[in-house]
């Protein structure tokens, strides 16, 4: 018996292109795209929103010493073992909090809202005047670790992209006179990062303390405008530090590896990457598993507003003797 | 020709990639270069001075008692060295620089200032940490905590430590967990319980038996034991905060022992020993069922299986080659090979952080701890045979480790650190306290 083909497998010739339903498939497309990217916008807006909340989130730099304390959280703490949670501690605000003034300016520290903060004492007259002082206490911060500053830096630190809040304005950036004034020694080559190389034996530094030495600089580099918090990247480098062993008979020695990693607000960090290759690829693994067994790092400090803190770690060995 | 401008169209469309799929971009973080240190990890100095009082009532005098748990707590985190017993900061911004400058040119790396209030039964602390690294004395965190009934202020303490330990690290401390032991009193072994740094003991069975090797669960809530107050060596679970359910649960009630239990990292199956086939095998059960599977299978006795955090590997006490070592076999029974190369090698403890096994050793006719790594390398002695040690137990921050030891004279239990540094004593009590279990955080 002869095969027949189906009737709804032959094709019907020459019918024209079927123009409406072209326009119908170009409409549901063209519409469907334009969704996407609404949705998109609006996404991206709500994640600039997530930023600001961020920023709101910071606790008031309180007063030095201001004897009225401000009670923001009053987690339950309960006969059943049911200590808060950090997250909720740090929740963030409802939705519709306005998003600070545009004009405050960053690193001035938001007005506490006395209405959601009951204090243990009404306010009073002291009270007040740790608040003036408060206000001035931002002034000073436009200065850095003076032990860093004096630092003979290899080259011009890179300048660091702005600060992320886009509805803020760029921090208070008063003009720092030390770090790029210092004459630079014999600059390495450009692509090279400015970390400097820690030399074995040299004590980790006490980083920032005014009596710290020029001996400091081994260790440390940074741009120090922009992350002024000396024992946050203490203990980043002690936790490192401490997590990483050279492979064992698979470095020889002069090896160094440059890790890039970003920690978040919570001291998460994403996948760590290698951005400059050591040549060896077992003594690029062990720096990256030192990153990742290190990890968590400890919270961003309220006080430093971006999303994430970007980390270029170097590990070099140099062999003892 | 319409045709051909609505393909274009869509194709223009297709090619601009809707910025929904871009990863969010973190490129305007700030950007920090670090070297690797060498030389090891040096504490971080942090003073804890006394509270300022906002409140006229402290009859506990919680403002100076608050602060010396606290140091303590930190003190024994071994993250930390802690300048104590200072006297409160004052209120003038200018004096609080004056002394964050002495107290950072006396080595201090940070300072905590503390609130104290007293309403009632209700104690609140407020507290803030600042830098003190940085001439700016920048704020690192602030936080206020209360507690109630004002008997609970160690509680407020302990919660005010792992937050400050969180906040240099990026992990929460240990000082709100619990260590359940055995407490023997005359011919009977009960359960107790008491907060990590040996305070507010509690008995937790009073079964007048025999209850030995309590394990406690990684979600919190629960601890595996085994007793004999059935007749029998039955394993059996208690629920320590839960006052309706303080009758113990059976778990295995096979003919012959039920002994040595080990949870699971998702702490929904518990690994035991059985000696209902003749002679002691180990066994894993899915709980909430009847789900009894058999691990090992030959003529020797296989006993205290401990769990890897990642849950893919047991490891256990064996005599199969002759003397009792330590081997390793995969969870579902698989693949073993012996770690120990000992003569009587006994209770493995897998470590939290995956990397070391602490063990019981008897050499010379002693009991000491020795730890190995789980690769059979870095076999290393931790106690140095002051009386027997025994019965290790690792902190949930994989740093700590309780133990039993007769140094003493009778049974008590000390802490260490990983590497055998830091060894104290936790109890000292009239009643013999044994084989110890340190509590997960706490949810």
């Amino acid at each position: 018996m002869a095969y027949r083909v189906p009737r709804r497998f032959i094709a019907v010739p020459n019918e024209p292109p079927p123009y409406g339903l072209l326009l119908v498939s170009f409409l549901g497309h063209a519409f469907f795209f334009l969704m996407a990217g609404a949705l998109s916008a609006y996404v991206n807006a709500q994640a600039d929103q997530s930023k600001i909340y961020v920023v709101n989130l910071v606790p008031e730099s309180a007063p030095l010493g201001s004897p009225v304390p401000r009670v923001v959280e009053t987690p339950r703490r309960s006969e059943e073992r049911t200590p808060p949670k950090p997250e909720k501690l740090e929740a963030p605000r409802p939705r519709e909090t306005p998003p600070p003034q545009p004009e405050k300016a960053e690193l001035r520290p938001p007005k506490p809202d006395k209405a959601e903060l009951p204090p243990l004492k009404p306010p009073k007259s002291a009270e007040v005047a740790s608040r003036a002082s408060e206000l001035t206490l931002p002034k000073k911060v436009e200065k850095e670790t003076p032990a860093l500053e004096k630092m003979p830096l290899p080259r011009p630190v890179p300048v660091a992209p702005a600060p992320p809040a886009p509805s803020a304005p760029p921090p208070v950036r008063v003009p720092e006179p030390p770090p790029r004034a210092i004459p630079a020694p014999a600059a390495p080559p450009p692509a090279a990062p400015p970390a400097v190389a820690a030399r074995p034996g040299v004590d980790p530094v006490p980083l920032g303390r005014p009596d710290a030495t020029t001996r400091a600089t081994g260790s440390i580099s940074l741009d120090v405008s922009d992350f002024p918090f000396t024992y946050y990247l203490r203990q980043l480098q002690a936790k490192i530090s401490e997590r990483w062993t050279p492979p064992r008979g698979a470095a020889a020695g002069g090896e160094r590896a440059v890790v890039v990693f970003e920690i978040g607000r919570d001291g998460q960090i994403k996948e760590p990457s290698v951005e400059r290759s050591s040549g060896n690829a077992i003594y690029d693994q062990s720096a990256l598993r030192a990153i990742m067994e290190a990890s968590p790092f400890p919270p961003l400090p309220p006080e430093f507003r971006a999303p994430s803190l970007r980390v270029h770690f170097g590990f070099e060995f140099r062999p003892e003797g | 020709m319409k045709l051909v401008v609505a393909c274009v169209l869509v194709a223009g469309l297709l090619l601009v990639p809707p910025p929904v799929l871009t990863p969010p971009s973190y490129s305007q973080g700030v950007d920090v270069f670090l070297n690797v240190t060498q030389g090891g990890t040096k504490k971080l100095g942090i003073a804890v001075p006394e509270f300022v009082r906002v409140s006229p009532q402290d009859e506990g005098n919680f403002a100076r008692v608050i602060p010396e748990i606290i140091g303590n707590d930190l003190r024994f985190s071994a993250l930390f060295t802690v300048v104590a017993n200072e006297p409160p900061l004052p209120s003038d911004p200018e004096a609080v620089r004056k002394r964050f400058a002495d107290l950072a040119a006396a080595g201090a790396h940070a300072a905590m200032q503390g609130f104290l209030a007293v309403a009632g039964q209700r104690v609140t602390v407020e507290f803030r940490l600042y830098d003190l690294t940085n001439p700016q004395f920048r704020q690192i965190a602030s936080k206020s905590f209360w507690a109630e009934p004002l008997r609970n202020h160690r509680g407020l303490a302990h919660r005010i430590s792992d937050e400050i330990v969180y906040q240099f690290t990026g992990e929460r401390g240990i000082a709100e967990t619990k260590i359940a032991y055995v407490t023997r009193s005359g011919p009977n072994k009960e359960l107790s319980m008491m907060d990590y740094d040996g305070f507010n003991q509690t008995s937790l069975t009073n079964l007048q038996s025999i209850s030995i090797s309590p394990v406690w669960s990684p979600s919190d809530s629960t601890i595996a034991f085994t007793s004999f107050f059935k007749g029998y060596p039955y394993l059996f679970r208690i629920y320590p905060f839960n006052p309706r359910r303080r009758e113990p649960e059976l778990i295995s009630a096979w003919p012959g022992i039920n002994s040595a239990p080990a949870w699971s990292p998702d702490g929904k199956s518990i690994a035991l020993t059985l000696s209902y086939p003749g002679n002691p095998e180990i066994y894993t059960l899915r709980l909430g069922t009847s789900d009894f599977r058999r691990l090992t299978n030959n003529r020797g006795i296989d006993t205290d299986p401990t769990w890897s955090p990642t849950g893919r590997e047991i490891a256990f006490t064996s005599d199969r080659n002759g003397p009792a070592q330590v081997w390793v076999m995969d969870a579902e029974g698989a693949n073993p090979r012996r770690l120990t190369t000992g003569s009587y090698d006994t209770q493995p403890r897998w470590s939290p952080r995956g990397d070391t096994i602490v063990f019981t050793r008897r050499a010379a006719g002693g009991f000491d701890l020795w730890a190995i790594a789980p690769d059979g390398s870095n076999e290393r002695r931790l106690t140095n045979g002051q009386g027997a040690n025994r019965s290790a137990a690792w902190a949930p921050n994989g740093r700590h480790v309780v133990f039993e030891s007769s140094r003493g004279g009778r049974y008590q239990l000390y802490t260490m650190l990983a590497d055998g540094s830091e060894q104290q004593p936790l109890t000292r009590n009239r009643d013999e306290a044994l084989s110890p279990t340190w509590s997960p955080r706490p949810q």
